[in-house]
């Protein structure tokens, strides 16, 4: 009866943690494949700078929780060049389908139905994928492996230092970046200059820039929020960047980390399941991933659509439409790519580029750069400058 | 928490008894009949304990030895001995063989935590 309790609870805090992060990632229209192709295409880091913003606030609090709690909660699995391939497939998948999976559910969730087809087509996918799966252990993950899982954090130094230098690097990473871009438009850039001078002038830009958008920011946030507005209207991407390290600093500490696909394919087997065994046991890797009931992972995915379809509705947005035939086969094909990346890598956007970075987890890492790269490819192909 | 072995439930069908079989339970049965062991193989996750039981269906003792860490067991004619196999972390194919017979049967250790995706909360 208590572990009934506290199940129930462990779900109803699940329920509230995903309309947490499904009103964030609606408000501040966060999805990873815009904030991507967007740098790419035009060096805009403005949805970009809110996910960066979110995995690095959970960085450091994670770091905490790391250190009070070990590894427990955390998905730190084993790591190798499935990473890599598989991450890519995503990347390419979710620039073909216009969205990364958690903006495909928000869409869907605001009665997108071209963003429906995609994730049909991420259904499609885990089944293709689970047709092969009694073969995936051995033929794939294990000639690729290259270590057991591990993280950043248990280096034999506090995790909050480890994650105060990461943090460090990153923004100036991102300084480096920004200035660059802003030199470069603002044609500050001498063609003599040596590189690690220029490299220095970007970093020193890009933090003056860094300085002084954090000020607006709080200045116009300390000047007086209307509640009214901040219902209607889209936020900033930082302001549901903070919101989405606050609700994963609070998930971890009633459950563990925040994953997408996993859960995600979870509801999948459960609905073949629903439909019959017969349906679920005709493809292997559902049948492994059946969960038997409404795991706490899942229960986030149903919170997250409800968080999204609220944002929708109060913000005047929600609004059924049917997919246009001028959207053509992308959407499905897109899906199926992101639905098979996900498995192959394992892991979506937010498990890999979230989670898995703000986890500091070698395998995050890994499968966040072929994600990265997978959208840099799927962007160069898909957006070509037509002659 | 959802448990390894509910994570690798239904990974693989073994209703073949001479193909691979699942750690299903973490405990599986490994029969040896005229020097030939069935199933001959078992695929298990990496760094994961798993109970082997092998019931020696021969008229002679089998003494087997497995290249991995320091396996060895004796199962005397008629009998069945149990044993508990730490599977390497490293993924691949480990060998038990029988000494004085061709006989052998193959762990598979797979990185389970990557087949099992993010769905699944760990109990480890």
């Amino acid at each position: 009866m208590a572990v009934g309790t506290k199940a129930m609870s462990e779900l109803a805090f699940a329920l509230v943690a995903g309309i947490g992060f499904g009103v964030c990632f609606q408000k501040g229209r966060i999805c990873y494949a815009s904030a991507l192709s967007d740098f790419f295409l035009f060096r805009s880091s403005r949805v970009g700078g809110g996910i960066l913003l979110a995995t690095l606030l959970t960085t450091l609090t994670w770091s905490g929780a790391y250190l009070f709690g070990g590894g427990a909660g955390f998905w730190l699995p084993s790591w190798g060049f499935y990473g890599l391939l598989g991450g890519a497939i995503f990347g390419v998948g979710m620039i073909l389908a216009g969205a990364c999976l958690t903006s495909t559910l928000w869409r869907v969730a605001s009665g997108s139905g071209q963003y429906a087809l995609v994730l049909a087509g991420v259904v499609v996918g885990f089944a293709l994928t689970g047709l092969i799966h009694p073969w995936l252990g051995e033929w794939y993950f294990a000639p690729l492996w290259l270590g057991t899982g591990t993280t950043a954090f248990a280096l034999p130094v506090p995790a909050p230092v480890v994650a105060i230098a990461f943090v460090g690097v990153a923004v100036l990473a991102y300084a480096a970046l920004t200035g660059s871009t802003r030199r470069h438009f603002e044609g500050e850039i001498d063609e003599d200059e040596g590189r690690i001078a220029g490299l220095r002038a970007s970093v020193a830009t890009g933090l003056v820039g860094l300085l002084e958008g954090t000020r607006q920011y709080v200045e116009a946030r300390t000047s007086g929020i209307d509640p009214g507005r901040a219902l209607r209207r889209p936020w900033d991407p930082r302001t549901s960047g903070i919101g989405i390290a606050l609700t994963a600093t609070v998930w971890i500490g009633v459950s563990g980390v925040w994953t997408v696909s996993g859960p995600l394919e979870g509801w999948i087997a459960l609905a073949f399941g629903t439909v019959g065994t017969g349906a679920v046991n005709a493809v292997p890797g559902l049948a492994a991933a059946f969960p038997g009931g409404v795991s706490p992972g899942m229960g986030v995915i149903a919170g997250f659509l409800a968080g999204a379809f609220l944002a929708a509705v109060a913000g005047g947005e929600f609004n059924l439409d049917a997919p246009t035939r001028s959207v053509g086969v992308a959407p499905v094909a897109g899906g199926v790519l992101m639905g098979i990346g996900a498995k192959l890598a394992p892991g979506c956007n937010v498990t890999n580029l979230y989670t898995g970075v703000a986890s500091l987890s070698v395998h995050g890492i890994v499968a966040g750069i072929g994600i990265v790269l997978g959208a840099y490819v799927g962007t160069r192909l898909l957006f070509r400058p037509q002659r | 928490m959802t448990g390894a072995v509910a994570g690798t439930g239904g990974c693989l069908d073994a209703s073949d008894p001479g193909e691979t079989t699942e750690d299903g339970g973490h405990r599986t049965t490994v029969t040896i009949r005229d020097g030939t062991f069935t199933p001959t193989s078992l695929e298990a996750a990496t760094g994961h304990d798993v109970t082997v039981v092998f019931e020696n269906r021969d008229s002679r003792e089998h003494v087997l030895r497995g290249d991995f860490g320091s396996f060895g067991v004796t199962v005397p004619p008629g009998e069945t001995v149990s044993r508990q196999v730490t599977v390497p972390n490293e993924p691949g194919d480990y060998e038990v063989v029988c000494e004085g017979s061709d006989g052998s049967f193959e762990l598979k250790s797979v990185p389970a935590d990557v087949l099992r995706g993010c769905g699944y909360e760990s109990d480890e």
